[in-house]
């Protein structure tokens, strides 16, 4: 998955329809980011990347850039 | 003769390499029951027959999932160590999963172990081959998400409410046999499976679930002294509850 396939995810599952989503975004400025939105991203990051992260975990990132540092930018295939 | 003794019964445990499953394999052997221990890990169930009390207890290692393979279980259980008298399904899986992460194949995947292994175990088990009809007993683990609810836990409860219902019908449909079935739902209990859990949650939300407990969270002779309570002669007049076990949880 590129990083650009998993913003469109991440838009798509948390249903983000009035803010273009884009690495620098701000998670806490998404009506979305609120617990719900935190177990479906749980949810996104263990079934693809094979990794657990916690709620805790979520909750100390800023951006968009920040969730994909935590899963590893290396994970990602380059575009 | 202690009412409450399983002295002389023989007792099939699903899930009895783990958590709740172990501890009522554990202590119905104190209880004086002969075990049979089904579940996947072979390591495992070696180490829970490890702590029974007795001897002619004996292991099954089986995915059951698998639903096809329930019958030959029974079958080689019976053989090894005589017809059954009490029954606990304590296999199961627990998710937490918003429905927009959901699909028919998880769902499935719930449901094949949380209930139709369990509904599988039962068809054959009820047949006068394979059970003991004076006073046997089948209890199956639901849990308290069988009649609450909580975001994130629809096919976890979807799969327990359809266990806490079903035992309702069966204990109807066996009563003719003296066959008891019940349902225990346990609140939170410290096994691998909610460790796994807490794991994912920061201090605060964990916190926050303990203190959803009034007499904090439950361990696992507390579901497995229950069982052995359904499995036992004293509980002869009781078919088709659901024993909740949650230290006041659904009591607010
Ligand atoms: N812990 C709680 O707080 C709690 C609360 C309410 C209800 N419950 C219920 O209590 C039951 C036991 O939970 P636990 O906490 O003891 O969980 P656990 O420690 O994770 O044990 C689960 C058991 O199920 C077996 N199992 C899972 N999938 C299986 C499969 N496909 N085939 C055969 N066996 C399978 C596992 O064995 P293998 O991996 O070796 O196959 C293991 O022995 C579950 O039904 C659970 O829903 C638990």
């Amino acid at each position: 998955m590129t990083k650009k396939e998993f913003i469109d995810l991440f838009v798509e599952e948390l249903e983000i329809e009035n803010t273009v989503v884009k690495p620098e975004t701000q998670l806490n400025e998404l009506e979305a980011w609120d617990s719900m939105g935190h177990m479906i991203v749980i949810g996104l990051v263990s079934e693809n990347f094979d990794l657990k992260i916690t709620a805790s975990d979520l909750k100390a990132l800023q951006s968009v850039d920040d969730l994909i540092n935590k899963i590893g930018a290396e994970k990602f295939e380059s575009e | 003769m202690n009412q409450f003794s399983l002295s002389g019964k023989h007792v099939l445990i699903t899930g009895a390499s783990s958590g709740i499953g172990r501890q009522c394999a554990v202590s119905c052997s104190e209880s004086g029951a002969t075990v049979t221990l089904v579940a996947r890990n072979t390591d495992r169930l070696k180490e829970t027959e490890s702590q029974l009390n007795g001897c002619r207890h004996f292991s099954v290692a089986q995915d059951l999932s698998e639903l096809d393979a329930i019958e030959d279980v029974v079958k080689s259980t019976v053989k090894k160590n005589g017809k059954i008298d009490g029954f606990i399904h304590a296999a199961g899986i627990e998710g937490t999963e918003p429905i927009t992460l959901l699909n028919a194949i998880k769902y499935k995947s719930y449901f094949d172990i949380n209930v139709l292994a369990g509904l599988e175990f039962s068809r054959f088990l009820t047949k006068k081959k394979y059970c003991n009809t004076s006073y046997a007993s089948l209890v199956f683990i639901a849990s308290v998400m069988g009649t609450l609810g909580q975001p994130g836990k629809i096919a976890y409860s979807a799969s327990k409410g359809a266990l806490v219902n079903a035992v309702k019908s069966m204990a109807l449909e066996f009563a003719g046999k003296n066959i008891r079935v019940n349902s225990i739902s346990p609140g939170i209990v410290l096994t691998p499976m909610t460790e796994n859990l807490f794991a994912s949650l920061d201090a605060d939300s964990k916190q926050a679930i303990i203190n959803m407990h009034p007499l904090g969270i439950g361990t696992v002779t507390d579901v497995a002294n229950a069982c052995i309570f359904l499995l036992s002669d004293a509980a002869k007049w009781i078919t088709g509850t659901n024993l909740i076990i949650d230290g006041g949880y659904s009591a607010k």
